[in-house]
C-alpha cells in the first residue's frame, strides 16, 4: 500500500490564554490514504479546524508531528502548500477586489498563471459563478463557490476543505459532490471536515469522528453504516401491551417506545429473540431500517448528549 | 511567483498613496508661496522669538530661532516637521497592514496557505510600503519645488533634499516598528496603542531634551526618534553619519525582528 498522504502522530495543540489552557487537540494519530475522500466529523469545538490549521502550518503543534506527502508540515510547508488546495471554513477575501482579481492574485502566487486561469474559468462555468463582481457584493454561497475555485484551479493532489458546502444550495451541493467524485476518480485526495452528514455519507470513503479534541473512531462509511444496530418498527393489529417494553429491553432492545399499536426500538444482534417476545401479538407490519450516518455519529456521543449534539450537528 | 505580493500591495494602495502625496504636496506648496521674501521671515522670527517662551517654541520643534530666518529653516519648521508627524500616521497605518490587518480580516489564512514562505509575505509588503512612503515624500517635495517656481522665495533644493533623507528613514523605521508590534501582539488595538505610545513618548523625549539643553536631562533626547530625523538640524549642520546609521540600523533590526516573530508564531487565532 502507498504511504499515507496525511499522517499525524500524537498531534496535540493546547491554546494558552486568559489564565487557562485549552486542549483543542489531544494525541491525534491518523492516516489518510491517497485517492480517498476522507470525512472529518465532529461538532463545533471538537478540534476539526485546529487539525486543519496544524496541517497547513498556520499554527504550531504543542507536541506530536505530522506529515503531508511524507513531508514534515513545518519544515516543508511551502512545498506542501504548492501541492494542496485549501478552503477555510470562514472564507475571508479582500473585499474591494473583484473575484477575477483575487483569482489572478492567487494564481500569480502559485506561478504558472495561464493554466490556472483556464481551469478557473472551467470551474466557474460548472459552479455558475460570475467573477466580475467585487468580493463585498457576494452572498455567502457565491463566496463559497469562489473559495472552491481558488482551492481547485491548480488541480492540487490534495484538497483540504473545511465545511465546503455550507451556504451552497442543494443543486450546487450535487455539483460539488460530483466534482469530488471526479477528483477521486483522477486519483487525487480530498480531506473534508463537515457537519453535513448526508454529504459525508454521499461522497466519503472513510470518516474520522472527533470529540473534545480526541479521535473517537476511524472507519469506512460502509462499515460505519453497518454499525451493528438497526431501527425496528413493529405494527400490531391490537394495542401493544405495556409489559412488552420490559421484555424487549430484557433481550437487549434499546430506546424502546411503545405507542398504541406500534413498538419502536433499536436492535443489536439477531431478530429471533424479538419474535419470541411478540409471539402472542398479531403482526401487521415489520419495518427494519439501517441507521443514517447521523444516527451512527450520535451514538459516539452517548445517549445523554444526543439532544445537544443533534443541535450542533444541525 | 516572486514579487506577486509586492505588486498586489501596490495595486491596493496606490490610490491612497496618491491622496497622501497630493495632500502633503499642497501643504508644501502653500508653505512656500505664503512667504513672500526673506524680510518677512526676519519679521516672523522677531515676533516669535520675542513673544513665545523658549519651551513652547521647542514643543513646536523650533530648536534654534536663527534657523527660522532662513528659507530652508523656515520650510523645515513650517513643513518638514509637520510632514514628518503626518507621515508617522501613514507609517503606522502602513505597518498595521503588513500583518496585523490581514490577520484580523482573516485574509492572511488564504495568503499563508499558498506556496509562499512567511518571510516573503512580510518582506514584500514592507518593501511595497517603503516604496509608497517614499513616493509620498517625493510628491511632497514636488509641491515644494512647484512653490519655489511660482513664488519669489529662493531656497536650496539640495539642502531640503538632504533634510528629507533622515525623515524618510524615520518613516521606514516607524513602519518596521509597527510591523513588529503587529506581529508580536495578538490584538490589533494593543499593537496600535504601543506604536502610538512609542511615537508620543519619542516626541516628548526630544522636547524635554531640547528644553533642558545644557543640563544632564538633555541626554534623554538620544532615545528619541525625532532627534535623529530633525530636519532643522540637517539644514543647520548638514547630515550626520551617526544619525543615519542609527536610523538605518534600527530600521533593519526592527524589520528583521518582525520577520523572525512572524515566522515563529501561530497565525489567525
Amino acid at each position: 500500500m502507498a504511504a499515507p498522504i496525511i499522517q499525524t502522530h500524537q498531534l496535540s495543540k493546547t491554546y494558552t490564554g486568559a489564565g487557562r489552557d485549552l486542549k483543542a487537540l489531544d494525541n491525534l494519530t491518523l492516516d489518510v490514504q491517497t485517492g480517498e475522500i476522507f470525512g472529518y466529523l465532529g461538532p463545533n469545538g471538537a478540534g476539526k479546524t485546529t487539525t486543519i490549521r496544524l496541517l497547513l502550518d498556520l499554527i504550531r503543534p504543542t507536541q506530536g508531528r505530522a506529515a503531508v506527502f511524507g513531508l514534515d508540515i513545518q519544515k516543508h510547508s511551502v512545498e506542501i502548500h504548492r501541492r494542496i488546495g485549501f478552503l477555510p471554513g470562514e472564507l475571508n477575501l479582500w473585499k474591494n477586489r473583484t473575484a477575477a482579481q483575487v483569482i489572478y492574485y492567487i494564481a500569480s502566487l502559485r506561478g504558472d498563471i495561464k493554466p490556472q486561469l483556464k481551469e478557473s474559468q472551467k470551474l466557474a462555468e460548472e459552479l455558475k459563478f460570475d467573477a466580475s463582481k467585487k468580493i463585498r457584493d457576494f452572498s455567502t454561497g457565491n463566496k463559497r463557490k469562489l473559495g472552491l475555485i481558488l482551492a481547485m484551479m491548480h488541480r492540487p493532489e490534495l484538497l483540504i476543505l473545511d465545511e465546503p458546502t455550507s451556504g451552497l444550495d442543494p443543486l450546487m451541493q450535487q455539483t460539488f459532490n460530483q466534482m469530488m467524485r471526479d477528483i477521486r476518480a483522477e486519483g487525487r485526495t480530498v480531506f473534508l471536515s463537515s457537519h453535513q452528514l448526508t454529504e459525508v455519507q454521499a461522497i466519503c470513503d472513510r470518516v474520522a469522528i472527533l470529540r473534545d479534541g480526541q479521535l473517537q473512531a476511524v472507519q469506512s462509511v460502509d462499515h460505519m453504516m453497518k454499525a451493528g444496530f438497526r431501527y425496528v418498527d413493529l405494527q400490531f393489529r391490537e394495542a401493544v401491551p405495556p409489559m412488552w417494553q420490559e421484555r424487549l429491553e430484557s433481550i437487549g432492545a434499546q430506546d424502546v417506545v411503545i405507542a398504541d399499536h406500534m413498538a419502536h426500538f433499536k436492535l443489536r444482534g439477531d431478530f429471533d429473540p424479538v419474535l419470541r417476545v411478540v409471539t402472542n401479538g398479531y403482526l401487521v407490519n415489520i419495518d427494519v431500517r439501517d441507521p443514517s450516518l447521523e444516527e451512527v455519529f450520535l451514538t459516539f456521543y452517548g445517549a445523554a448528549e444526543s439532544t445537544t449534539q443533534k443541535e450542533a450537528v444541525r | 511567483m516572486s514579487g506577486a505580493i509586492f505588486i498586489e500591495t501596490l495595486k491596493r494602495i496606490w490610490r491612497q498613496t496618491l491622496y497622501w502625496g497630493i495632500g502633503l504636496a499642497l501643504l508644501g506648496f502653500y508653505i512656500v508661496i505664503v512667504i513672500p521674501n526673506i524680510d518677512t521671515l526676519k519679521q516672523y522670527q522677531d515676533i516669535i522669538g520675542n513673544k513665545m517662551p523658549k519651551a513652547v517654541m521647542q514643543a513646536f520643534g523650533i530648536s534654534d530661532m536663527a534657523v527660522l530666518a532662513t528659507p530652508e529653516g523656515f520650510i523645515a519648521f513650517g513643513f518638514l516637521t509637520y510632514a514628518l508627524i503626518l507621515l508617522m500616521v501613514y507609517a503606522v497605518l502602513a505597518g498595521m497592514n503588513i500583518t496585523a490587518n490581514e490577520e484580523d480580516d482573516g485574509t492572511m489564512d488564504i495568503l499563508l496557505t499558498q506556496p509562499v514562505p512567511r518571510w516573503r509575505v512580510v518582506t514584500e509588503k514592507y518593501a511595497a510600503y517603503v516604496l509608497m512612503s517614499t513616493v509620498i515624500i517625493v510628491l511632497s517635495y514636488i509641491g515644494l519645488i512647484l512653490g519655489r517656481m511660482s513664488g519669489t522665495l529662493e531656497f536650496s533644493i539640495e539642502r531640503m533634499l538632504l533634510a528629507g533623507i533622515p525623515m524618510t528613514l524615520a518613516v521606514w523605521l516607524v513602519i518596521a516598528f509597527t510591523a513588529v508590534a503587529g506581529t508580536f501582539f495578538r490584538r490589533k488595538s494593543t499593537a496600535m496603542m504601543v506604536v502610538v505610545s512609542f511615537i508620543v513618548v519619542s516626541y516628548f523625549l526630544n522636547f524635554i531634551g531640547n528644553a533642558a539643553s545644557g543640563t544632564a536631562a538633555s541626554s534623554v533626547k538620544v532615545l528619541s526618534l525625532f532627534q535623529y530625523a530633525d530636519a532643522q538640524s540637517v539644514i543647520q549642520h548638514g547630515l550626520t553619519f551617526t544619525s543615519l546609521a542609527i536610523l538605518a540600523g534600527a530600521t533593519a533590526t526592527l524589520f528583521g525582528l518582525s520577520v523572525w516573530l512572524f515566522e515563529r508564531r501561530d497565525v489567525g487565532l
